[in-house]
């Protein structure tokens, strides 16, 4: 019996001091950026199209900008975006640029604890410096708020936070985006958005029980996510299939309304609310074009129709065969 | 008497074809996917010519803009008495907790059809002029940098404070007097000087944010 104690007692003394290395285990790798100028507009572009507005505002309550968002209901418990305004209570205020590009790029907190994956930093590991001191630029813009967000709710084991730090070991995939030659500047253009920055692949593959994304599985879709719902495939082949072209994708990311007449529903017409809808044009046909190239082209009926407006000037900037310099 | 059993028949199977295609919905259920099939038709039909790749029809445009009216408002919440959900259907059960809101997006979506067969005979142009989105994609696009995001050459009308969400963008298409004169919501808006494809994106808009809160994903 008091063998079994001591045992006992030994197993949880390993144990703690497990939990004490990794608690320590250093995670982000030191950023100097220091005073990188920012360029607020693109900040700001960038920050709409990367979903930040989206998650950390909770616009259907009304709230202010940025200073929290609506609970996103997940199987290990509810995670509330927090106020990221420049305020020095409630929000990030103040924190330095390295600190903001750590926790940007790398999911570490200020103080070396890691995020959760609810905030989707693996899809913005890629971003350049220039990138993030754009976006720390536009946060300056936005008026401080001084109440903070609410408080997780996550149920033990998935609250300890270095227990994250496993996780990361095992199953974080940042993103790693690398222009493909020979490919049309619009293709590459949307290759950063889809596995980057408009990190659509977040909802469109599925993940493993513990939340990490099945590389083999990647935009295949995902019925499983939070609130039950449906992201479809958005693999070339299933989108060409229901009848997308790049026209009316383009069209579908700025309206909502699908080639059938329907609209996009569930999260999918807040990403369109909330994101796309606000990317210019360009931006739209990237994403569409990236989707729904196949074996290394867009099937020539599925390729931008000519609006008759300018029928005159056929085929001019959308021919896929454009090389990058 | 042969001749009304096969009309019979022929009407029934046709009516269980639909009934089948809605998993078997019956009753006010199936009324009302009925309904939203004829919207989704409907928008189908508009959509091309919104885009400007079909030639535009004002008459079709406000043909079409009348049939939408006469599916929104009263007619479509009336298709929704509070009842136990069936399985065949996609409704969520707040459109009775929050019904309000639920019947003012069908309202909303009574005015804007309305406005639709206001603004048809506009096209795509807005009687004041009124910038038109440029379409050159990749050639405005500067050199590839590999990872800082591109800009768009021409940013196209939204400002910083829009963009950021601190304030709420004029319009659902950026340039349109409509929009850039205040944040109109109905009856505020002025139609006649709409172009049709805005308030066409007016009304795709009441569409989803409806259906974002009271329909389940399939
Ligand atoms: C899918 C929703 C989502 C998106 C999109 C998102 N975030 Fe977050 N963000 C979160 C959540 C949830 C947390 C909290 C994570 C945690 O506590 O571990 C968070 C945390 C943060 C933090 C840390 C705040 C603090 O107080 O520690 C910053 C900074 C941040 N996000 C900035 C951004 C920026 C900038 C973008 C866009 C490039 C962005 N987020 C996009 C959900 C999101
Ligand atoms: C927050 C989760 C989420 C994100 C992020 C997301 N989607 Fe979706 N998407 C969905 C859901 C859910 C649906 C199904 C919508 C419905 O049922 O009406 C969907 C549907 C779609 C469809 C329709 C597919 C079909 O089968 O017809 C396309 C296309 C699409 N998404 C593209 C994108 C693109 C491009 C991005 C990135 C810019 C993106 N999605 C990001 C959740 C998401
Ligand atoms: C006021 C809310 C509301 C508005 C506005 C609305 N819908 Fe719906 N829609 C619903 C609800 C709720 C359902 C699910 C009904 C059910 O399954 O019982 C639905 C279902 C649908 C369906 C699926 C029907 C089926 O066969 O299962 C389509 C298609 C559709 N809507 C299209 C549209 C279009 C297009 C518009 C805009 C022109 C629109 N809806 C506007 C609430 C709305």
């Amino acid at each position: 019996m008091r063998g079994l104690i001591r045992t006992n007692f030994a197993i949880l003394a390993t144990s703690l001091a497990v939990i004490g290395v990794i608690a320590i285990w250093p995670i982000a790798e030191p950023t100097h950026i220091g005073m990188l100028a920012g360029d607020a507009y693109r900040g700001a572009y960038l920050a709409r199209s990367s979903g930040c507005i989206a998650c950390h505002t909770n616009s259907a309550a009304a709230g202010a900008a940025l200073a929290g968002g609506a609970p996103l209901d997940t199987p290990f418990g509810s995670f509330v975006p927090p106020n990221i305004t420049p305020d020095l209570a409630g929000g990030i205020g103040y924190w330095t640029l390295d600190q903001f590009a750590v926790a940007l790029r790398q999911g570490v907190r200020p103080d070396g604890k890691a995020y959760y994956p609810a905030f989707p930093y693996e899809f913005y590991a890629d971003m350049s410096d220039q990138d993030v001191a754009d976006l720390w630029a536009a946060l300056q813009t936005v008026p401080p708020i001084a109440e903070p967000a609410a408080a997780h709710d996550v149920s033990f084991p998935f609250n300890m936070r270095w227990g994250l730090k496993i996780w990361r070991a095992a199953l974080m995939t940042p993103a790693a985006i690398s222009p493909v030659l020979g490919q049309s500047v619009a293709w590459n253009r949307g290759q950063q958005l889809v596995t980057g920055a408009a990190h659509c692949a977040a909802c469109h593959t599925g993940r493993n029980i513990v939340g990490g994304l099945k590389a083999s599985e990647m935009l295949a879709g995902n019925d499983k996510l939070p609130g039950g719902s449906v992201a479809p495939p958005i693999l070339a082949v299933a989108l060409v299939a229901k009848g997308w072209t790049v026209a009316n994708m383009a069209y579908a990311l700025r309206t909502g309304v699908m080639p059938d007449g329907d609209v996009l529903g569930g999260s999918m017409a807040e990403v369109v609310q909330y994101s796309t809808s606000y990317m210019d044009d360009a931006d739209r046909e990237a994403i569409a074009t990236f989707l729904l190239t196949i074996d290394g082209q867009v099937p020539k009926d599925v390729a931008r129709e000519t609006p008759i407006a300018d029928a005159g000037m056929t085929g001019m900037a959308h021919s896929s065969g454009m090389v990058m310099e | 008497m042969f001749k009304n059993t096969v009309l019979g028949a022929v009407v029934l199977s046709a009516l269980g074809a639909v009934a089948a295609a809605h998993n078997g919905a019956t009753g006010l259920v199936m009324e009302r996917m009925m309904g939203m099939s004829a919207m989704k038709t409907l928008m189908a039909d508009l959509a091309p010519m919104m885009q400007g790749n079909v030639p535009y029809d004002g008459i079709a445009v406000q043909e079409a803009a009348f049939a939408l009216q006469g599916h929104a408002g009263e007619t479509l919440t009336g298709l929704f008495p509070q009842d136990d959900i069936p399985k065949a259907s996609y409704a969520k059960r707040e459109i009775w907790t929050d019904w309000e809101r639920f019947a003012a997006l069908s309202e909303e979506l009574r005015l804007y059809s309305e406005g639709l067969s206001i603004a048809a005979a506009n096209g795509l142009d807005a009687p004041v002029p009124a910038p038109v989105v440029a379409t050159n994609n990749a050639t405005a696009m500067p050199g590839m940098d590999h990872t800082a995001m591109q800009m768009p050459a021409e940013p196209e009308g939204f400002t910083v404070s829009e963009l950021m969400g601190i304030t709420s963008r004029a319009a659902v298409s950026p340039g349109t007097i409509a929009g850039a004169a205040t944040e109109t919501r109905p009856p505020g808006v002025d139609f006649a000087a709409m172009a049709a494809d805005d308030v066409f994106e007016r009304i795709s808009q009441t569409c989803a944010s409806c259906h974002a809160q009271f329909r389940r994903g399939n």
